[in-house]
């Protein structure tokens, strides 16, 4: 079989192509063997290390899982947070993305560039110091004060992706719907924004599952009143065998891989990079 | 009959950051004229588009139109409609929706919209088209939709930002010739932004000629290309030959006001044949004067005679002189 000599793959994919695809394919080892390797244990009824293979199969530990009153509610309260923390994050952020695509104002580097200053410390010392000051003004263990952790997180993202999709909305198109008689207000509701539309979708996917996956902040803030998904997470892997983290784990992966499905027309690296300026 | 001005632009100026800008315009735009402004580009005509939809502000002066000062008005509040160069339409809209969202915020009943459309529609030949999306149109459709709005708009003046320059050359003229069939059948008053001196030429009734900020001729499309107030003007509308004279002044005449005739004629310019290049109907030669080329427009019949490097004579029919 001469197709299968690295050799002869080599000339028929060229030199670049060559390397792109032994990169792809160390991505994909890279990416996916954890990946599977996660599905098989959830799906082990009996696992020991050094064991590469499970010893038995089953869905014990799916049940043992969904038998928890705990974890089962954790996962209705991520979602209730994420949905609420996406929409606190879309009436706050919305605004200032159209700010900041539309208008000159004094400073405006300065504020793009302070949303990367949350990024810019390690994440456990920022939420220790807004604890201290959530213990001040009582917003530890409230909702409220998990939703702010999680609004922190995704202010940068959903301000800058929106006010990409505003810089692209041509000036002449709301220059027209003022034309023909609509306020500015109105210009805004009917044309800027659903045009918008795709980039805001994107940020606020990323919202929503940066809000599921969120554990550090919420477990200091909002432990043990608020017990996310991720949180709950933390405490099965420590309290019960490996095979029952797995299984939460997938179920974790769900919600992400139903929503990217859902929304992969608009996600792609256009709507990206034109939301962080680099195109 | 001296008719209604309906446009006024009195005394204005519009200064950008940058030191660009308009300084001194006055123009008066007669009902159902048809008004282009014309330069290259940078020279602030689009600028005085802006200032009459209401898309800029002025540093002074006024703007009237029916009689009242529309200066502080927001464009949705302007009687004046607009059509851009591109990106008239918005995408998320079908052309229905697109025609009807002016006539849905003035709060006109929904059967009465469904009829304006379709006539807006027919009156551009778009009809049919309702429920496609511009997407799915061609630039010159989606600009037909676009003229077809803003005169749904019913305006006092209609604006047009360059309409045609995204189009290709045969659709343009095709668009052009509609355009002016429009307005005349409406009696509409529109002022036109161009670059285009062909496309001014071919629809205004009147044409300010803009450079640098400031007018340099307002008149009827015959004036600006027999009688050009200045060289400017002269070099910019139409083919322009300029002798320079022994004063330092320009003599200007255009190369289908020159008769070739071949050998030497006394009292006439005297020069050698360059080049002679059929343009379909009519030749284009080329004779060396001096230093200088100057160009002429002659028949195909005359042309047979003249060879290049031939010596001829040149007879200017009508020149303009302009002060160096």
């Amino acid at each position: 079989m001469k197709l299968l000599s690295p050799r002869a793959f080599y000339y028929i994919l060229g030199k670049k192509g060559f390397f792109q695809y032994l990169l792809f394919a160390g991505f994909l080892i890279f990416f996916y063997l954890p990946l599977m390797n996660l599905c098989m244990l959830a799906f082990a009824d009996k696992y020991e290390v050094p064991a590469i293979i499970p010893q038995e199969f089953g869905f014990k530990w799916w049940g043992f899982v969904l038998e928890q009153r705990s974890l089962v509610s954790s996962i209705s309260v991520s979602f209730f947070l994420a949905i609420i923390v996406t929409f606190v994050s879309l009436a706050v952020c919305i605004p200032a993305a159209y700010a900041l695509a539309r208008y000159e104002f004094f400073g405006k580097r300065i504020f793009l560039l302070s949303f990367l200053l949350s990024n810019a410390y390690p994440r456990m010392g920022l939420y220790i110091s807004i604890g201290i000051l959530f213990y001040k003004l009582g917003l530890m263990g409230t909702l409220a004060g998990v939703v702010i952790i999680h609004f922190l997180n995704s202010m940068m993202f959903m301000t800058w992706i929106p006010s990409g999709a505003f810089r692209s909305v041509y000036r002449q198109q709301e220059e027209s719907a003022r034309d023909a008689g609509a306020g500015p207000i109105r210009t805004f509701f009917k044309v800027t924004l659903p045009l918008a539309t795709p980039g805001i979708a994107v940020a606020s996917v990323f919202t929503f599952l940066s809000s599921l996956e969120e554990a550090q902040g919420t477990l200091l803030v909002g432990f043990p009143q608020i017990k996310t998904m991720p949180v709950e997470l933390y405490g099965v892997i420590m309290e019960y065998p490996l095979t029952a983290g797995p299984v939460l784990s997938l179920i974790l992966i769900i919600p992400t891989v139903l929503v990217l499905f859902f929304m992969r027309k608009y996600i792609n690296a256009d709507s990206l990079s034109g939301g962080y300026g680099v195109k | 009959m001296e008719k209604k001005i309906k446009l006024k632009i009195a005394d204005m100026k519009k200064h950008y950051k940058n030191g660009d800008g308009v300084d001194g315009i006055n123009i008066d735009v007669h009902e159902g004229e048809f008004v282009t402004m014309l330069g290259p580009s940078g020279c602030g005509k689009s600028t005085i588009l802006r200032t009459l939809g209401g898309f800029l502000s002025v540093d002074s002066g006024d703007i009237l139109i029916d009689g009242v000062s529309v200066k502080s008005l927001p464009p949705e509040k302007r009687p004046t409609a607009m059509v851009f160069q591109s990106y008239n339409l918005w995408p998320h809209m079908t052309v229905y929706e697109n025609l009807a969202f002016g006539l849905e915020i003035k709060k006109i009943p929904k059967n009465d919209i469904k009829a304006e459309v379709e006539r807006g529609l027919a009156l551009v030949n778009m009809s049919g088209f309702e429920k496609k999306y511009p997407g799915q149109l061609s630039g010159g459709q989606q600009q037909r939709v676009a003229i077809a709005r803003a005169l749904l708009l019913k305006p006092s003046v209609l604006l047009l930002d360059e309409p045609f320059s995204a189009l290709d050359a045969k659709i343009r003229s095709q668009m052009r010739e509609e355009l002016k069939k429009i307005q005349e059948e409406l009696n509409i008053t529109v002022v036109f932004v161009t670059h285009d001196q062909e496309e001014a030429m071919a629809l205004s009734h009147r044409i300010v000629v803009m450079n640098k900020g400031v007018i340099e001729q307002i008149g009827t499309p015959e004036e600006i290309y027999d009688r050009p107030a200045s060289q400017f003007v002269a070099s910019f509308i139409g083919e322009m030959n300029f002798l320079i004279q022994n004063d330092g002044s320009a003599m200007a005449v255009r190369p289908e006001d020159i008769v070739i005739t071949k050998g030497e004629v006394e009292g006439q310019i005297c020069g050698r044949v360059r080049t002679a290049m059929v343009l379909g109907h009519y030749v284009e030669i080329n004779v060396e004067v001096g230093n200088q080329v100057m160009k002429a427009y002659v028949t195909r019949a005359i042309a047979e005679e003249i060879k290049p490097r031939d010596v001829v004579s040149l007879l200017f029919t009508k020149t303009c002189k302009y002060c160096a």
